[in-house]
């Protein structure tokens, strides 16, 4: 070792502590700095030569020391795992976010909501049914219709423009990742050549640890170590930065189910995590199921109200009524051979569910206990109930009356009655020989109908029917026909001019004038208006239900009177009313939507608040490994300060010993 | 288990979090306080939720049956009068039948009264023509009068109906033809044979007297039965009454508040905020930077 060597030493010591210092001073200054992680210097003692050479002399001790590494604080499992807990969060929260909208919409429970203007909806039939004659009752009846369906095409119109902005939201967090990635891409370059040519990059690591970190909030993102310190980031569908070549993402919105796909070739990108994560199961999801249900909503509102009011048929007991336990027995009678008619009483009760109809059909051969009659039933649990009673031999003649308060009942086609339904096997009437019928006005006198059998079974038989019909009919009264193609077709004839009193009654020997086909209701006869059967509602969902414009321009339309009964009878608007009472009805499935929502958005509340809390704990364990603390830097300030004063003082005093070798030594004797 | 190293930020972090939490407590407990409802949205309960949107509908509904009843009892009150004054003039027209019947009775007093009988009969067909909120009473569902000038009934014996509570229908009116008869046994055509005979054929008089209590019974039997409506209504009317006032309570359980209980939330949560602070201020404080000179 050279005379000078403990120069050298005190030098590294200088240096390094120098270092050393500046460090703690970089991670005192960043201390709140995000993304970044505290740096360490790594010292390490220069030891003497290890291969002996000419005219060494080692003397065995070391000659000094490195900084052999800056290391950054960083674990790179709890890197991977804040991924993953800040997607899934990212995710939650953003569908909480939609839930929480959506619950806004509906301001339930309140007295501006949905739920109160059924009430008093269904209320406004009962005002109609005290006082049937009333104008004023009828266009208040108009009125809360239109203000029900209004408040639903705003509700549904709300949750649409909900879904538009959340489109708009992943567009731009689209351009958000595809910034991210490319900033990505470009560090990594930069660290690939700081790391080729030996430079400290610890500060860029830093930069798209951070970058990544926030990009795992967008998306669904796995990253892995790549060559030249470089990063690769996966996700769904494919990698997002390898090396230094990043991909970009688009939205495709052209079809309903929108997609985020690969910018390159086009292939779906399906997110399941992060914020875009939550937007696309919002877009595609949340937000349509809710406007579907909301479209039930409105079609329960739409059938029940129509079934009575104006498109039941005769024939088929609706699915309004096909739950009878609330009002009491049946009542009909039936003659065979045109003998003494005989009363069958039957107890009300549910037949609507599974089942009904056979247990319908085994109440009623029960009540009639004649082997004579045979009844069968047919339909029922979703579909219109059908009940025959006919005789059991072919031959013998059955007529159902009614009896008391029970005068509905009807036949099926052309005949008696204003309104009729034909079972959709009879809708080809091809092979049949004649279809006829008569129809007068006011009590005038009849003109007969003849219509040529065709047939009416597949798409557009309705229209043809009509058509048929319409030809075939005198002046002044117009037919009806909608349904068929597979479902029972229905014929509604009517009167021009609501004054007119119209009659339809049978000739001729068409099957489908069996009489034994009959309706039995439990005193509750139905909606029928003076004009024919018409529907209250009509629209195929939330966003467009609408009080029939018939109706709205012309209150006096609407069907308050049963069949056969007076013009001031308020029999089929007291049936409406208590629609607001069924336990099925549309109330029901209303409030079962809203306690969907409410129950779903708790459930979102509490997942978001337990991820919320695995998202902190793994933050606060990333951010123990790699947050500065500052007690930890004064402490390191204060120990590399020592040293530098302790390298400083040995500098000296190599230079002393030196001073007195030189200048003092040799001087003996002068 | 080793101690977790601490910095300064994660303390501001969880520090933060635990005010955030703490002060998220207490905004709802307030929101609840100032809108005095518990369930403001449908998360905050979704089985609540339904119970008082059944409840609310409830209330909407027995409103309607409480409006229904009393425009039964209108229906029922009126026809109770207008019966009464039937009763009344039956007795009257009765009284005067058994005086032309009476053997003292001369042809000029049969005169008189026959032309009594007379007014006292149109009296009744105006009584039989009663009109509630301008529908005839006793015309069923034709929306015309019950009787014509000719005494002829020409409504129908549909019946009148108010839904009154959930699944009950009370009928409030009565068919002229019930009371006051039609055609050949119609009350108009008792008083015209009765007036007849006391011009023409008073030997036959006592047919009309026994024409007139078969009158007067159908009258009678028609006041019982609106009496008995009109009971059944009274006591509809109570049970609703005392529905209205349970399911109000019921939707007040469910929606409202404890004012006192939420008071006392909102306090202790405030306190528990106010502690978190004060804490918080001395714990993120000091570090060593204070202590090195």
């Amino acid at each position: 070792m050279s005379s000078f060597g403990g120069l050298n030493i005190a030098l590294s010591a200088l240096l390094t502590q120098q270092r050393a210092l500046e460090i703690t001073g970089h991670n005192v200054s960043n201390a709140q700095t995000e993304g970044y992680s505290r740096q360490r210097v790594e010292q390490a003692a220069l030891s003497g030569p290890s291969v002996p050479a000419l005219h060494m002399k080692y003397t065995g001790a070391g000659t000094g020391v490195k900084v052999s590494d800056i290391l950054r604080a960083r674990n790179a499992f709890l890197e991977a795992r804040s991924y993953a807990e800040d997607g899934a969060y990212g995710q939650l929260n953003t569908i909480r976010t939609a839930l929480s909208r959506i619950e806004l919409v509906f301001g339930e429970p309140s007295d501006r909501g949905i739920q109160n203007q059924l009430s008093e909806f269904w209320s406004a039939w009962d005002d109609v049914a005290n006082s049937p004659a009333d104008a004023a009752a009828r266009s208040q009846l108009v009125q809360r219709a239109v203000t029900l369906s209004d408040t639903l095409k705003k509700a549904s119109g709300d949750i649409a423009n909900l879904r538009e902005d959340a489109i708009a939201e992943v567009r731009t967090k689209i351009d958000e990742v595809n910034g991210a990635v490319a900033n990505i891409a470009k560090l990594n370059e930069a660290i690939q050549n700081a790391t080729v040519a030996g430079l400290e990059h610890n500060d860029l690591i830093d930069q798209r640890d951070l970058l990544v970190s926030k990009l795992s909030g967008l998306v669904n993102v796995t990253a892995r170590a790549g060559e030249n310190g470089m990063l690769d980031v996966y996700t769904d569908g494919g990698p997002l930065v390898r090396g230094v070549r990043g991909e970009t993402l688009t939205l495709d919105a052209s079809e309903p189910r929108i997609a985020i796909r690969w910018s390159k070739d086009g292939y779906p990108s399906n997110q399941s995590a992060g914020v875009i994560g939550g937007l696309m199961t919002t877009i595609n999801d949340t937000y349509p199921r809710y406007l579907n249900g909301l479209d039930n909503v409105a079609n329960a509102i739409r059938d029940r109200v129509n079934e009575i009011h104006g498109l039941t048929s005769p024939g088929t007991m609706p699915l309004a009524v096909q739950d009878l336990s609330g009002v009491g027995a049946l009542s009909f009678t039936y003659s065979v051979n045109g003998a003494a008619p005989t009363t069958v009483n039957l107890a009300g009760a549910d037949w609507s569910g599974v089942g009904g109809a056979v247990a319908l059909q085994t109440a009623l051969t029960n009540a009639i206990n004649n082997p004579a009659i045979t009844v069968s039933v047919t339909g029922g649990n979703g579909e219109p109930m059908r009940i025959k009673v006919s005789g059991t031999d072919p031959t013998a003649s059955v007529t159902l009356g009614a009896d008391g308060a029970n005068p509905a009942y009807g036949l099926m086609f052309g005949n008696r009655s204003l309104t009729s339904t034909i079972s959709a096997v009879d809708q080809d009437q091809s092979a049949a020989a004649s279809l006829e019928f008569r129809v007068r006005l006011n009590s005038g006198a009849w003109s007969t109908v003849s219509v040529t059998p065709d047939d009416w079974s597949g798409a557009g038989g309705a229209a043809a029917l009509q058509t048929a019909l319409n030809a075939a009919l005198p002046a002044g009264v117009t037919a009806v026909v909608s349904g068929g193609n597979g479902s029972p077709m229905h014929i509604a004839y009517q009167a021009d001019n609501p004054a007119d009193t119209l009659e339809v009654g049978e000739i001729g020997t068409h099957p489908n004038q069996d009489p034994g086909y009959a309706l039995f209701l439990s005193g509750v006869p139905l909606g029928e208006d003076r004009i024919g059967g018409r529907a209250f509602f009509t629209g195929s969902g939330a966003t467009d239900l609408t009080v029939t414009a018939e109706i709205a321009a012309d209150p006096s339309r609407i069907a308050a009177t049963a069949p056969g009964r007076g013009p001031t009878d308020g029999g089929a608007a007291l049936l409406l009313a208590q629609l607001g009472e069924d336990p099925r009805g549309p109330d029901s499935v209303y409030r079962s939507y809203i306690v969907e929502l409410g129950a779903e958005t708790q459930t979102i509340n509490r997942r978001v608040e337990i991820q919320g809390a695995s998202l902190a704990a793994v933050n606060q364990a990333r951010e123990a490994e790699a947050g500065v603390n500052l007690d930890e830097e004064m402490v390191n300030m204060v120990v590399h300060q020592q040293a530098y004063h302790a390298a400083a003082r040995f500098m000296t005093t190599i230079d002393e010993a030196l001073e007195q070798l030189i200048l003092r030594t040799g001087l003996v004797g002068r | 288990m080793s101690i977790m190293r601490t910095t300064q930020s994660t303390v501001g972090v969880r520090v933060f979090r635990n005010l955030q939490s703490s002060l998220g407590k207490l905004l709802n407990e307030q929101e609840r306080l100032s809108s005095g409802k518990q369930i403001n949205r449908p998360s905050d309960s979704p089985s609540g939720m339904v119970t008082a949107l059944r409840l609310r509908s409830g209330v909407e509904r027995n409103e309607q049956f409480l409006r229904n009843i009393s425009d039964g009892f209108g229906w029922l009150g009126l026809a109770d009068t207008t019966l009464q004054s039937a009763s009344a003039s039956m007795e009257r027209a009765r009284t005067l039948l058994l005086q032309g019947m009476n053997a003292s009775s001369g042809p000029t007093e049969r005169a008189a009264i026959a032309a009594e009988l007379g007014v006292i009969r149109d009296g009744l067909m105006e009584l039989a023509n009663t009109r509630y909120l301008d529908r005839a009473i006793f015309a069923g569902n034709t929306g015309g009068a019950a009787y014509d000038a000719a005494g002829n009934f020409i409504g129908d014996n549909g019946a009148v109906e108010r839904n009154v509570a959930p699944g009950v229908r009370v009928t409030v009116n009565l068919s002229g033809e019930q009371v006051f008869g039609a055609g050949a046994t119609g009350i108009y055509q008792f008083f015209n044979d009765a007036i007849d005979n006391l011009e023409n054929d008073p030997t036959a008089l006592s047919g009309d007297l026994a024409n007139f209590d078969i009158a007067s019974d159908r009258i009678l039997s028609g006041l019982a039965e609106v009496g008995a409506r009109y009971r059944r209504l009274e006591v509809l009317k109570d049970r609703t009454d005392v529905t209205q006032i349970n399911i109000k309570q019921n939707l007040s359980d469910v929606e409202d508040i404890d004012i006192a209980r939420t008071i006392l939330d909102v306090q202790l949560r405030e306190n528990s905020y106010q502690a978190a602070l004060s804490a918080t201020a001395r714990v993120i404080q000091p570090s060593l930077v204070d202590f090195l000179s």
